[in-house]
């Protein structure tokens, strides 16, 4: 079964058979339709079980966004809403990704590395579980589970910007999985400030990226 | 939600793809309220967007998205993967009011042309374009238009080691969800080593799975032309 992200469907004694702990539950086996005997389906799923279907699956929304996928609208829509403000700067921080999977234990590792440095993104659903202060899980069944990747979205100013990179440069080194980075920053004009202050200390951006064009309307 | 970030390959291989994302924040009513109906709204981004030769394109309807692929045809549809022509698309009434779209190019020339109607319409709907940042700004100082914020990758961090080789990394990376895993791509990759399928229907295998669409079938056939030899 090639279509499991997360290797979690094994042939083994004659039978095909999906491993309960590997699976994250984002049904991309279900959806692909290539089981010839017809035999997958979605069980119900209850707490906290649910939260990997909630996290890994694209079609799902997440009852606290009420948006398909696994964060916010972030700076898609930042022309309109002005989540993100001149001299500030934000992160997502997408454990698991790409395609690697993550345990929730790893995602409290960065989630109480940050705590207390960086203000946490309320609308998003890593955000609705922890506990901001500590950055721990506030029901540590929570820890059991796993998704084929969670987001923790936060912000800060900019003059503390190095600051956070390097407690994520810290604590890459901690966790058994990876995650990806995304640094939003603010234009002035078609200058990007922020990324000159990265590129001057050893933070080298990928050559591509989002651009939010400033069509949104009325502009924040 | 980041799915159209983190696309890896090198610049050459990204110059084939920009992806066009329209959205309207649900918490912001005044952007809903801007400029007439929403749905209608819409409707001329999607008659925008297809104007300028997409690869994919997919609108969200009550209950099911309409999918644009190029090269998938109906022959190809499994489990709830269902192709659509660009035509169902534009003739859909029933598309819905969250102002979410997408459309994919492969190449800038196009991206500066629906930037321009975009900038021209004044939908009022916020507009993100995924690819090389400088095409991207390049296409934005051409438009008239200038960019409000950027979301800017910093790569993969962590145990590195688990991720596969760069050019299944990169097939993988074009669903930001990873609905593509590792293995479906070797698995196609090697029928067209084999001779039992062209590198296009493996695109569109690879791409269906990818639930949002912004899927570059041209890029990735490309690629797995590459990987097969």
């Amino acid at each position: 079964m090639p279509y499991c992200p997360v290797d979690a469907i094994k042939v083994g004694s004659g039978e095909v058979q999906i491993d309960q702990d590997a699976c994250v539950e984002c049904a991309a086996c279900l959806k692909s339709g290539a089981c010839r005997y017809d035999a997958l389906y979605q069980p119900e799923l209850g707490w906290p079980r649910i939260l990997r279907s909630q996290f890994s699956d694209p079609m799902v929304a997440h009852p606290t966004t009420a948006i398909m996928g696994r964060g916010t609208a972030e700076m898609k829509t930042n022309d309109v809403t002005g989540r993100f403000r001149q001299g500030e700067v934000g992160f997502a921080v997408e454990m698991g990704r790409p395609g690697i999977s993550t345990g929730f234990a790893d995602v409290e590792k960065v989630s109480v590395a940050l705590a207390g440095t960086v203000e946490f993104e309320p609308l998003n659903p890593v955000t609705a579980l922890i506990d901001s202060d500590t950055g721990r899980f506030k029901d540590p069944k929570v820890l059991e589970e796993r998704a084929l990747s969670a987001i923790i979205e936060c912000k800060t100013t900019e003059d503390r910007g190095l600051e956070v990179l390097r407690l994520f440069k810290e604590v890459s080194g901690e966790i058994d999985t990876v995650f990806t980075l995304c640094v939003i920053g603010r234009c002035k004009g078609y200058d990007v400030p922020f990324r000159r202050v990265m590129e001057e200390n050893g933070f080298e951006p990928r050559i591509n990226g989002k651009t939010n064009v400033g069509l949104g309307r009325p502009l924040a | 939600m980041t799915h159209t970030h983190h696309r890896r390959g090198s610049r050459e291989s990204l110059m084939g793809d920009f992806v066009v994302l329209s959205m309207v924040d649900p918490e912001v009513k005044a952007q809903h309220a801007y400029g007439g109906p929403l749905r209608g709204r819409v409707k001329r981004f999607f008659e925008i967007c297809e104007r300028h030769d997409p690869v994919a394109l997919v609108a969200r309807t009550k209950g099911r998205r309409l999918r644009y692929m190029r090269g998938w045809e109906p022959r190809m549809d499994s489990g709830i993967h269902r192709s659509s022509t660009l035509g169902e698309i534009l003739k859909c009434d029933e598309l819905a009011d969250e102002g979410i779209g997408h459309a994919v190019y492969t190449g800038i020339d196009a991206v500066k042309a629906v930037l321009r109607e975009l900038k021209e319409v004044d939908l009022g709907i916020s507009i993100v374009v995924s690819g090389v940042f400088d095409k991207v700004f390049e296409a934005c100082r051409e438009a008239g238009v200038e960019p409000h914020t950027v979301n800017m990758s910093l790569g993969t961090w962590g145990r590195t080691e688990l991720l596969p080789e760069g050019p299944i990394l990169e097939l993988c990376t074009m669903c930001g969800h990873a609905m593509v895993s590792s293995r479906l791509v070797e698995a196609v990759v090697n029928r067209v080593s084999k001779g039992s399928m062209t590198a296009e229907d493996a695109a569109v295998e690879l791409g269906k799975q990818c639930t949002c669409n912004i899927y570059n079938t041209v890029r990735a056939a490309k690629i797995i032309r590459g990987l097969s030899g």
